[in-house]
């Protein structure tokens, strides 16, 4: 399923936001603008819905309670709420809208408590959950939890919960797969920076790893021109687990590498494509740029398109970026990126607008019409002076 | 540029700055101009580059052709540095040098920048020296360019350089022209 349209109110530095969303997402907007605060609305949609240790009060109170997640710029409005709908496809009609609002209590120990909580099967109209109801009322303590949750209350809209328990965040740091030895064994939780990507290799069985990694290597190849025969192989002796690749070398056995031997960047495109043929649900990348050479980011865009197209389950793919290179990819729809604009009422996401359409109709790139317009003021005249 | 626009008389919704960082990518992407300027009008903006002795010889050979009404190609002779030098008594205060020192007609100086910069060795500031001129083996000093932009934003009398730059001075006018239309 991808998420088809998003609306927030008072979520972090937005204050309020609704947009459509297509297959990839590129989330574009100068530093501090709150592109990995969007991004988080979907962690934190899936630590509430996560089966084991999740829900409401862990997610708040993860990200240092409801003060912190509370836009500084709601004033009289308290609440806090996330509207998704859930679609098969792109350009379909949506199948779920599921709604979540939460405030503080108010009273007392100030908890975290639901204030709305909607489920509507748009497929029949039929509105299947909606809270608060008589019994909330009349157990307050209810509230605190919401149904998304619970497997008692979640039965009839099952997938939505799949679907938010199953977005994967990834944001690979190289350093931390490379020296994982020296740094000891603190893993966080879900595993954000790739610090298990191998273990998460290793789970798979052995038929889909060696179909998936040759998939990659194929891709990879085109990157790492001289690198052949990606493998996984288990330490004979500790049995920790490892990737390896074959350089092209004069002594033919002599160049077998492993991943603390790879460049950060070969690592991080590792990481992106192993994800993008793993799961079913949402994938949220952060600046898959980093650390690649110029010509290679040009190719991001393609790389995901063609992995998504491979991957048994087609994954929708959010992705922040600052990169020009990345989005003056012809093959990029307008549509596909939603534009943060810092504003002193709080940032707002705007998705392309008609006029800009034109301007990528009549010839130009989305990097040449967007990203301008993400530059602050005074940058733009910085360049009128060549050198 | 923004300075041109308002002294001008734009006034409307804010518009977007294109930088395309050097003439020949201007040139390649003309026919892309020319498309777009249906949907937003274009004002482009470049200079000779010391490649063509006048404007018409850079219409010619770029073969620019009928420009749509909605799109306006203007060149700036030589270079930006001539139309900032021709307001002779703000650039020589900015720079705490004397205003002799300056040219008084900026536009038929064959390289404004290095005229600038010899303007900045001759100030009463060092600081000013270290900051923009640059050292062998580089274009510009490292804040040339911040300082070069405040200067232009904040400083610049645009009506006084346009008195001794000719080609500002039409700029601004065809400018303001093709803003009325």
């Amino acid at each position: 399923m991808f998420i088809t349209r998003l609306k927030l109110k008072n979520w972090r530095n937005f204050k309020k936001v609704d947009v459509s969303l297509r297959e990839r997402v590129y989330v574009i907007g100068p530093n501090a603008s709150g592109k990995s605060n969007l991004l988080d609305v979907l962690r934190f949609m899936r630590e509430v819905a996560k089966p084991e240790g999740g829900g409401l009060q862990k997610a708040v109170k993860d990200r240092g309670g409801l003060t912190k997640l509370r836009c500084l710029l709601a004033r009289k409005d308290p609440v806090v709420s996330i509207e998704v709908e859930l679609s098969e496809r792109v350009d379909t009609k949506p199948l779920w809208r599921y709604a979540l609002g939460f405030k503080s209590e108010g009273t007392g120990r100030q908890r975290v408590v639901v204030s709305e909580e909607r489920v509507v099967d748009l497929t029949i109209d039929k509105v299947l959950l909606n809270r608060p109801d008589t019994l909330d009322k009349q157990d307050i303590d209810r509230l605190t939890q919401t149904h998304l949750e619970q497997i008692n209350t979640n039965r009839e809209f099952r997938a939505v919960t799949d679907f938010f328990a199953n977005v994967t965040y990834l944001h690979l740091v190289p350093q931390l797969l490379k020296h994982a030895d020296q740094l000891g064994g603190y893993r966080l939780e879900d595993d954000p920076f790739g610090q298990a990507f191998l273990e998460r290799i290793a789970k798979s069985t052995d038929k889909t790893q060696t179909a998936r990694l040759a998939k990659i290597e194929k891709v990879l190849r085109v990157c790492v021109p001289n690198m052949r025969n990606l493998r996984f192989e288990r330490d004979k002796i500790t049995g920790t687990p490892h990737l390896e690749a074959l350089y092209e070398h004069w002594r033919p056995d002599a160049g077998w590498q492993r991943e603390d031997q790879f460049s950060d960047g070969t690592l991080r495109l590792l990481g992106i494509m192993w994800s993008l043929l793993e799961g079913d649900s949402l994938l949220l990348l952060e600046e898959p740029e980093l650390s690649l050479n110029e010509d290679i980011v040009r190719q991001i865009h393609k790389l995901i398109w063609n992995m998504q197209r491979q991957a048994k389950y087609r994954r929708q793919v959010f992705i922040t970026t600052h990169s020009e290179a990345l989005l003056q990819d012809k093959s990029i729809d307008a549509r596909e990126v939603i534009r943060l604009e810092p504003t002193k009422d709080g940032t707002i996401a705007e998705e392309t607008s008609s006029e800009d359409m034109a301007l990528v109709t009549a010839g130009y790139t989305v990097a040449e019409v967007l990203l301008p317009k993400t530059k602050p003021a005074q940058v733009h005249q910085l360049s009128l002076f060549k050198p | 540029m923004q300075r041109l626009l308002r002294q001008a008389g734009y006034a409307g919704n804010p518009p977007t700055f294109r930088i395309t960082h050097g003439n020949s990518s201007i040139r390649k992407n003309l026919d892309k101009y020319k498309g777009a300027s249906r949907i937003i009008p274009h004002i482009v903006l470049t200079d000779l580059d010391r490649c063509y002795p006048c404007p018409p010889a850079l219409f010619d050979d770029w073969r620019v052709g009928v420009l749509p009404p909605s799109m306006l190609l203007r060149i700036a002779v030589r270079e930006v540095e001539a139309w900032l030098l021709a307001d002779r008594k703000g650039i020589a205060a900015f720079l705490h040098a004397a205003p002799e020192k300056v040219p008084s007609l900026p536009e038929s100086v064959d390289d404004p920048k290095q005229t600038l910069f010899s303007v900045i060795r001759k100030s009463r500031k060092r600081r000013l020296v270290e900051e923009m001129v640059p050292q062998r083996g580089a274009h510009i000093g490292p804040l040339y360019n911040d300082r070069m932009c405040d200067f232009a934003l904040n400083y610049w009398q645009i009506k006084t350089a346009a008195e001794n730059a000719p080609s500002l001075a039409r700029n601004l006018l065809r400018i303001s022209d093709f803003l009325r239309d």
